[in-house]
């Protein structure tokens, strides 16, 4: 039995520097790599990312260049706000824009944070069109433009694996010129159909529009429908924009930021696992065991969430990890006191006592992080995750494996050569101080 | 004795916020870094003899150059290393600058084709006091929900414990990082977070220790001040024995970082003294006489 404990112990040992290892430097498969780790998204902070300058330019009512017209401050601002609105549509919360100058607006993305999103190119293609969708009849008659959009109900819909439709309601009035073409045409006439100035496809009338619905592939891959409708959504730019100048940045903390942090918390645990085997002998072995196993799944999970390490990020995984401390600290505390006491069963005694104090210290935990979750948006989104993900890990480490490995433990060596093994007056002062 | 601490910490308490109050009226608020003021970046290509100090360096002594100065590397090749500095005072417009910085960083290596400034524009502030508004209501909310919890579970006490302790934790990190005129980033509200989910973190544990060691010791043989006296033993080794350790990755960190990086692991330090502090206060100071 013992024996069999013991060699429970050992392959817990192999199987965690196993995983560690398939999570920190993956495993290879013929073209496929498994590396958790990469799920993880650094912040600018500590990747760094992109700066793009853009220069303003005024244009008329048909989208032409007017040399007359100056950069006004409302322009630059109603230009702020929209690319704003874009980037707050799609959820990237965290790139920034200041204005520059009278008439550059300067923005500071990430290059590695969102799926959709890779450089700079990408950017300007989501937030500096102008958004001018317009529909011509056969004759090459204005029949819409987006003000007979109804307001936000553009979007993208998946018709099959491979094609993506844009999506839209008419107004009334958007309706009414439509049954117009079809009363003068025939429902089978053509409507060119043109974007931003460039003219896109022509479709027939009766395959694009029913029931006051558009909906048309317009030979568009999913990101540049998604994109389109989110500028439909966000009304017309009266502007045209020029990039003047890309650029690429490294860390902003140091270029080394992130081994230093990583090395920064290996040594926190690290100091705590020595201050484990300064309190509880022998059952330091288990904080080892215990908080490696931890630490690795709680990574694995972070990356599956795609948690992005910013400070905010870094400071929900610290709050996580002291959670994850003081609760074992507390259990071993508590097994250490009744094992003193001579209890009958100290581990078992030890979770009744204790096991509130578990539940209430990661529900509180959790309910920060579900609360804050709420909001979304950066700095909140990662620090919540951090801390709600830690909760769940925590309870269920603390919880269920720690008592596991107290009772492998317990029974893998013989008692005289455990930590909790104590003095004969230690007992008596136990019993009669704490018990 | 616990009055009495009780006094004493709402005493330092006040008297930081209120210090830190007359020093953010003379001052205008918080010391604002690059984030809140703005200022001109300035993207130059060097060859690689300028190192990262010697740029600095060299930047921060031209004529005008004042206030905050963050230098981040952009590219960096066997011949050449391009930086963008942002420079929150320049003392002059953006053209008369790129001339300061071109005759500067042109002149001294004779080498005109390797050193080019590339741009030199000025640029407004990336965030504003506004932006701070949503992430302060999170945070309330955040903190309000787990204390109705605590209310529920362990008593009003408890509860206003657990919702105030964080509070005043990070209303005297803000405090101190007026008055030491840290400039704030938009990483405050990381530190901010770090710090109330901290003393929250720290509160309930002494709490639940507390109301554990009051229901299971015997009345009999202990005084509700030796009950009190063990609790606080425990509280102070679990929170001590967490709180040195993430000390110790602080500590790596601030020797380490470079100095952007600093400004954040200082507000993390101050954040977890608040919240020791605090904590300590609402666990023990705001106890009953039993």
């Amino acid at each position: 039995m013992r024996i069999r404990r013991l060699l429970i112990l050992l392959l817990l040992f192999v199987f965690t520097a196993a995983l560690t290892y398939v999570v920190f430097f993956g495993v290879t498969s013929g073209p496929y790599t498994f590396l958790p780790t990469s799920g993880l998204v650094s912040s600018v902070e500590l990747n760094g990312g992109t700066v793009i300058s853009v220069k303003v330019k005024p244009v008329d009512a048909k989208g032409n260049d007017d040399p007359d017209a100056e950069v006004t401050d409302e322009l630059m601002d109603e230009v702020m706000k929209m690319f704003k609105e874009r980037l707050d549509d799609r959820g990237f919360y965290d790139i920034s824009l200041s204005k520059a100058e009278d008439d550059i607006v300067r923005i500071e993305m990430y290059t590695d944070d969102y799926e959709d999103l890779s450089d700079s190119n990408d950017l300007t293609k989501y937030i500096c069109e102008r958004g001018v969708l317009k529909f011509y009849d056969e004759e090459g008659n204005f029949i819409i433009d987006n003000a007979a959009i109804l307001d936000g109900t553009a979007r993208e819909v998946r018709y099959d694996d491979t094609t993506y439709m844009l999506y839209f309601r008419l107004t009334e009035d958007g309706a009414e010129a439509f049954n117009r073409v079809r009363d003068e045409f025939g429902k089978d006439s053509n409507i060119d159909i043109e974007y931003d100035g460039s003219k896109l496809v022509t479709r027939k009338l009766s395959s694009i529009i029913k029931d006051g619905q558009f909906a048309s592939s317009l030979g568009f891959t999913r990101r540049e429908v998604t994109s389109m409708a989110y500028q439909l959504n966000s009304g017309i730019l009266d502007a045209k924009f020029t990039v003047t100048q890309a650029r690429s940045i490294k860390s902003v903390m140091g270029s080394e930021v992130f081994g230093f942090l990583m090395t920064g918390v290996l040594i926190a645990l690290l100091a705590f696992i020595t201050v484990m085997f300064v309190r509880y002998a022998s059952y330091g072995f288990i904080t080892v065991l215990h908080i490696w196993m931890f630490s690795v799944i709680l990574v694995f999970a972070l990356a599956a969430v795609r948690l992005k390490l910013s400070p905010a990020g870094i400071a929900g995984t610290l709050i996580g990890l002291s959670a994850f401390m003081i609760q074992t600290d507390i259990i071993l505390c508590e097994v250490r006191k009744l094992a003193r006491a001579n209890g009958k069963d100290p581990i078992r005694d030890a979770y009744r006592n204790r096991g509130l104090f578990i539940v209430d210290i990661n529900a509180v935990l959790l309910l920060m992080g579900i609360v804050m979750a709420v909001f979304e948006k950066s700095p909140m989104g990662e620090f919540s995750s951090a801390v709600a993900l830690s909760a769940l890990i925590g309870f269920l480490f603390n919880f269920v494996f720690l008592r596991g490995f107290l009772h492998l433990f317990k029974g893998a060596f013989p008692n005289s050569r455990i930590g909790f093994t104590v003095r004969s007056n230690e007992i008596a002062d136990a019993g009669r101080k704490e018990v | 004795m616990k009055k009495g601490f009780m006094r004493v910490s709402l005493l330092i308490s006040a008297a930081v916020i209120c210090a830190a109050a007359v020093i953010g009226f003379i001052f205008g608020g918080f010391s604002k870094g690059l984030d809140y003021t703005g200022g001109t970046a300035v993207t130059v290509k060097l060859p690689p003899e300028n190192t990262y100090d010697d740029f600095c360096s060299r930047l921060m002594k031209l004529e005008g150059v004042s206030g905050n100065v963050n230098v981040i590397v952009s590219e960096k090749t066997k011949d050449t290393v391009i930086y963008i500095a942002e420079i929150e005072e320049t003392g002059t417009d953006s053209e008369s600058f790129k001339k300061l910085v071109e005759s500067e960083f042109t002149d001294r290596y004779n080498d005109k084709e390797a050193a080019i400034v590339f741009e030199c524009i000025k640029f407004g502030p990336r965030s504003s006091v506004k932006d701070l508004v949503l992430p302060f209501i999170a945070l309330a909310a955040a903190l309000l929900v787990p204390a109705v919890y605590v209310l529920i579970r362990h008593g009003l006490r408890y509860g206003i414990s657990a919702f105030a302790a964080p509070v005043l934790a990070s209303v005297l990190m803000l405090a101190v990082v007026m008055m030491a005129r840290i400039d704030i980033s938009r990483n405050l509200m990381s530190a901010v977070y770090l710090t109330s989910a901290s003393t929250l973190l720290a509160v309930i544990t002494g709490l639940l220790i507390r109301t554990y060691n009051e229901k299971n010791t015997s009345r009999m043989k202990s005084t509700g001040e030796e009950i009190a006296k063990n609790a606080k033993k425990q509280v102070r080794s679990v929170i001590l024995a967490v709180v040195l350790c993430f000390a110790i990755a602080l500590v790596f960190g601030l020797i380490f970082q470079a100095e952007l990086m600093r400004e954040l692991l200082i507000q993390f330090a101050v954040g977890c003294v608040c919240a020791l502090f605090c904590a300590y206060a609402a666990v023990f100071g705001t106890a009953e006489e039993k």
